[in-house]
């Protein structure tokens, strides 16, 4: 169980890395800020119940945290250049060229293309690509099934337009971490 | 482009960041609300303090979907990549417009009550108001383009409600495109409308560019918006064990142009067991689900099954909107797992298309 005395020394000590989570999920600095403290808010508050390593609950509050504020959001005010400006069977003239190119070829677009995928896959995205994370462990965080996380992961690679041998390279090495 | 890759424009994305040194103080600041907050709500009184560090950030705020003229709306019905059928809102007499940016008169049934939006280069406006409500919405848009989106230093627009500072947004680091803005703070933390209002009394809001040491920010590029929404009709989420209203839910919801009317709604205590309701044939729908007056951190977890993407963990609090493209008749499940909270409520609601 955690002692409340670590909280300060767990928030000097962990919150760079937070942040950065909290930036890759929300693509803003200021968001992530309001994220990380907000999420470090909930966990204080829990501190003393939480059992085993605190950064594991603390990253569950932040993953939720995030997709509380994108589920509060405005709805019908979030189009973004994703959506068809033409009726079906005329592609845009964006999609087209994405369809030429066959890929995502440069970084501004990835990191734009990240910031288009839905919540869950960006999480996953994250937690698996950045921090690292088993599938198991990425499922513990978002508190889902290890196969909701592989299914996610897949969509999310896919819409990334990753190469889709290397995208099957990646399932079958990380695939022994399930069993 | 592969895996490899990725992670190192991930990484590479974030090296430069690093928590600032008032971040302990931060988040001490934020328990301190939060325990306000429940204090206030414990006693069953509106606190004024909570809602300076309680306004809930509910969305980026805009859209960049293209303004088109009346007339351009075509009758076929265009699909978005969601699968949810998407159309352009044409003008209404009761937009506000200037160089492209709008605010529309009304969102689902919420009301434009009063909006401005500043030229390029000016770094502040001002929205005099005389509320007939004080359940609103509030939009605060800025943008100062050639900032680096995740610098320490990256300005912010403060919101001063008759004179004193209530909270600060951060700017966009691009300049404003053209397209729809709306509605992105829900400043009612209270349950009961923005406490900082007075119905008849006039109320002066201002929006003021700042730099990261909070002193006025002058730029020729930098440009800010303002709007207040009234909002429309709610229905009330009453809490069984408290006979207080916990949660008021519109409505009418809008999603890329097009209405969806509240069809059901079950609510419940957490630890009365699942809530289930039937979804509609053939009909893109909106489901919005999830908890309140939970306690905050509780070991458990809301989720909800039968979405178009299987079950969704709808974490330990907070509410969730999920858009579902037409499909066959269904049933929507919200259940809790893990520890039971002794109190909170559970609602699941359908939004239908109205058209």
């Amino acid at each position: 169980m955690a002692e409340r005395d670590d909280f300060d020394t767990f928030v000097a000590s962990r919150s760079t890395a937070l942040l950065r989570i909290a930036f890759l999920l929300t693509h803003d600095r200021g968001l992530a800020e309001d994220l990380v403290q907000t999420a470090l808010a909930k966990a204080w508050f829990a501190w003393g119940r939480i059992e085993g390593n605190p950064e594991t609950y603390v990253r569950r509050i932040l993953v939720n945290t995030y997709s509380s504020w994108w589920r509060r959001k405005w709805n019908g005010e979030q189009a973004t250049d994703q959506l068809p400006e033409s009726p079906p069977g005329r592609p845009s003239a964006a999609a087209a060229r994405h369809a030429a190119a066959g890929q995502i070829d440069d970084r501004t677009d990835l990191w734009q293309a990240l910031a288009h995928l839905p919540k869950r896959q960006r999480a996953v995205v994250v937690l698996r690509f950045y921090e690292d994370l088993s599938e198991i462990e990425t499922a513990e965080v978002m508190q889902c099934s290890v196969g909701t996380v592989k299914s996610q992961a897949s969509r999310a690679l896919a819409k990334l337009r990753l190469d889709p041998a290397l995208h099957h390279d990646e399932r079958t090495t990380r695939a022994g971490e399930a069993r | 482009m592969n895996t490899t890759e990725l992670r190192d424009e991930l990484s590479a994305r974030v090296a430069s960041i690093d928590a600032p040194p008032s971040m302990s103080s931060a988040v001490a600041g934020k328990i301190r609300a939060t325990k306000r907050r429940r204090a206030a709500a414990a006693a069953g009184v509106a606190c004024a303090v909570a809602v300076l560090t309680g306004v809930t950030v509910v969305n980026a705020g805009r859209s960049t979907a293209p303004v088109l003229p009346a007339g351009r709306a075509t009758s076929s019905v265009m699909v978005a990549a969601d699968g949810m059928p998407y159309r352009p809102v044409p003008p209404s007499p009761g937009d506000v417009v200037r160089d492209g940016l709008r605010y529309r008169a009304q969102v689902g049934d919420d009301r434009l009550a009063v909006a401005t939006i500043g030229a390029v280069g000016q770094s502040k406006v001002t929205l005099n108001w005389t509320p007939t409500t004080t359940r609103v919405s509030l939009a605060a848009d800025c943008w100062v383009p050639g900032t680096d989106a995740t610098s320490d230093s990256r300005p912010m627009v403060w919101v001063v409600v008759d004179g004193r500072r209530t909270f600060g947004v951060s700017c966009n680091a691009s300049s404003a495109p053209a397209g729809d803005l709306g509605p992105s703070l829900d400043p009612d933390v209270t349950g009961t409308g923005w406490d900082q209002l007075v119905v008849g009394r006039v109320a002066t809001i201002m929006l003021e560019v700042v730099d990261s040491k909070g002193q006025p920010l002058v730029n020729p590029d930098a440009q800010v918006a303002a709007a207040i929404y009234a909002k429309g009709p709610q229905r009330d989420v009453t809490d069984p064990s408290t006979g207080k209203v916990a949660l008021q839910v519109p409505q009418v919801r809008e999603y890329q142009g097009y209405r969806y009317r509240l069809d059901s709604l079950a609510v419940g205590r957490v630890s009365a067991g699942p809530l289930r309701r039937d979804t509609p044939a053939g009909k893109p729908f909106i489901v919005f689900f999830g908890t309140t007056e939970t306690p905050v951190g509780t070991a458990g977890s809301t989720h909800v099954d039968g979405l178009t993407d299987g079950s969704v963990n709808a974490g330990d609090g907070g509410q969730t909107t999920a858009n579902q493209p037409a499909r066959p008749a269904g049933t929507i499940t919200l259940r809790h797992e893990g520890a039971t909270p002794k109190r909170g409520v559970q609602l699941l609601a359908i939004y239908t298309l109205a058209g």
